[in-house]
């Protein structure tokens, strides 16, 4: 069996008196679409943040693609290649769509003092017509020159997805992609990212809506008072009476 | 992709060009700008004279330079109170280095001093969270103590001639020191839109959580702009000390009340990520026909700040009117 990508191992977090997670020991594997369901305050979140070095654990360690992340700047671990898209809408409110998804690739493309101007101007175009390939990729290319702040919902959450592809990441995470969308919105999301994935795209998703997961999921973990109470198939998750009782309480799936 | 498809698509691409001209806040600016010009130029002989409008570009110099920083600064939705007094003491500094070293070097110690006086703001704004109002407030009275303390309370005006130099050389007709203005406002205006430091700044001014997920280091370029700040006052006294061969501790005083209300007629926004580098140059250029036209005209120096700070409202009124009305 391959390395995995993501590698949580043995992560406690506290905050305070509350134990956040409790001996997490998660695996991504390539190109699998890995979900993390639970009730609220079960600790997803948290598991997230400390996956892109936002929160520090206090015991155990990740590792991605077989380097030692814990205790890196978020933004180095995001230049690795872990890529998340957050619960609350990323984006930039005072530039334009295709400005916000050129930034990110700014970020990968030019060192901090970059001060030859004339070769930045000359590089513009190129960087604007990547930036239109993954607008249109989400479909949000006619959207290019809007404002961000005039976007719908559904459409904010596109863009955002954009900005994480122009990162040409190895490990996308995604935080509640569908939160407060539309059913509409969110089946034309579920295709997106079935279309990303078949690319062979490494996917970590935090989710609440079950229609989503399991139309996604290759595997799911379930997490429950910062313990990962279950792991498996969709199938086996499913049959499972301890997640039934923690979490899915009797609701239709 | 067909002839006839790439016609419309420029058709297209002029549309969306002359719409954003009409909505553009600098342009709104520049034509108050020319506005301020055409009514000072019926009202004075003098103002449309070739020999005054070099007046106000060099006038414009000292308050151009430190309206760069300044513009950094606020892009990233923090302020700097503090370039008066940095310029203050900056000019001490070279004063006293022009004492023992060349005026290279001398220059070069003081826009050092600049970036590290900035550099401690920046450090505290930036990786401890302080409020920057509060910092650069600290810091601008710290700077014009200091000044006081290097220059022994006095001016110094033991400076070398060479060093006028740099203000009356001419390039093609141009003196050095509106050159000098010139290529900073270029090179500042490509590096906001064209780099990645650039873009950055504007992303830390527009959304902090948001440049840390496209992979921005936001604390290097949460300080990097003070540190701009602070060697950009130094750059604009070195312009005004060969300007009048002297260094008084009390140079720059109120400076920075005339780089912000520059930024901010410029069309900057105080919570950070909107403004641009052409609109700070034609805010820097209203604020200066504004006083050089009042001067002309015999107002009285008390009147000049009372009409200044009734124009500055009087902008910002205008625009929060119309920027409201094309929003809604």
């Amino acid at each position: 069996m391959s390395q995995p990508v993501l590698d949580v191992s043995d992560v406690d977090k506290n905050f305070g008196g509350l134990r956040a997670l409790s001996n997490i020991n998660l695996q991504i594997k390539q190109g699998t679409t890995h979900a993390i369901i639970g009730p609220n305050g079960a600790g997803k979140s948290t598991l997230l943040n400390v996956c892109i070095g936002r929160l520090p654990p206090d015991r155990g360690a990740v590792i991605f693609n077989s380097d030692v992340i814990t205790g890196r700047q978020p933004h180095e671990i995001n230049q690795m290649g872990v890529v998340r898209v957050f619960q609350t809408p990323a984006i930039f409110p005072d530039l334009s769509v295709k400005q916000n998804v050129m930034l990110p690739a700014f970020a990968k493309r030019d060192g901090a003092f970059r001060l030859n101007m004339m070769q930045a101007v000359a590089d513009q175009r190129q960087l604007e017509s990547e930036a239109e390939h993954w607008l249109e990729d989400v479909g949000l290319l006619s959207h290019q020159h809007q404002l961000v702040g005039s976007l719908s919902r559904g459409d904010k959450r596109r863009l955002e997805l954009a900005m994480g592809l122009i990162q040409k990441p190895r490990l996308l995470l995604l935080d509640e992609p569908t939160a407060g969308m539309s059913r509409h919105d969110t089946n034309t999301t579920i295709e997106l990212l079935k279309k990303i994935k078949l690319r062979g795209m490494t996917e970590v998703i935090i989710e609440h809506d079950m229609h989503v997961v399991f139309s996604l999921a290759d595997r799911i973990s379930v997490l429950a008072q910062g313990q990962i109470i279950a792991e498996g198939t969709p199938e086996e998750i499913r049959g499972n009476p301890k997640v039934q009782e923690a979490y899915l309480g009797g609701t239709q799936v | 992709m067909t002839q006839e498809t790439r016609t419309m698509q420029s058709s297209v691409d002029l549309k969306r060009l002359l719409g954003r001209v009409g909505n553009s806040l600098e342009l709104r600016m520049l034509g108050l700008a020319l506005a301020i010009a055409v009514v000072l130029s019926i009202m004075s002989p003098y103002f449309l004279t070739a020999n005054n409008l070099m007046n106000v570009l060099d006038q414009s110099v000292v308050i151009g330079i430190v309206a760069i920083g300044m513009t950094f600064v606020i892009l990233t939705g923090g302020i700097d109170l503090s370039v008066g007094s940095v310029a203050g003491l900056t000019g001490v500094i070279l004063g006293l280095a022009l004492q023992d070293f060349s005026i290279p070097v001398a220059i070069a110690m003081a826009i050092a001093a600049g970036g590290l006086i900035g550099l401690f703001s920046g450090v505290l704004i930036g990786y401890f969270g302080l409020a920057a109002f509060v910092v650069t407030l600290g810091v601008m009275a710290i700077g014009r103590s200091l000044a006081y303390i290097f220059s022994g309370q006095t001016s110094i005006s033991s400076i070398p001639m060479e060093l006028s130099d740099l203000v009356y050389t001419t390039v093609l007709g141009i003196p050095t020191n509106v050159l000098c203005l010139g290529l900073l406002y270029l090179l500042a205006g490509l590096y906001l839109s064209y780099t990645k430091g650039g873009r950055t700044i504007y992303a830390v001014g527009s959304n902090k959580e948001a440049a840390r997920a496209a992979g921005l280091s936001v604390l290097f370029y949460s300080i990097l702009p003070y540190v701009i700040s602070g060697m950009f006052a130094a750059v604009a006294v070195t312009f005004l000390t060969a300007q009048i061969l002297s260094v008084d501790p009390l140079t720059g005083n109120l400076l920075e009340l005339d780089a912000i209300a520059a930024v901010v007629i410029g069309g900057a926004s105080l919570y950070g990520g909107r403004g641009s580098i052409a609109g700070t140059l034609i805010g820097v250029v209203i604020m200066v026909m504004i006083r050089n036209g009042l001067n002309l005209l015999g107002v009285s120096p008390f009147w000049q700040g009372s009409a200044i700070g009734a124009i500055i409202i009087f902008a910002l009124l205008i625009e929060s009117l119309l920027s409201r009305r094309s929003r809604a």
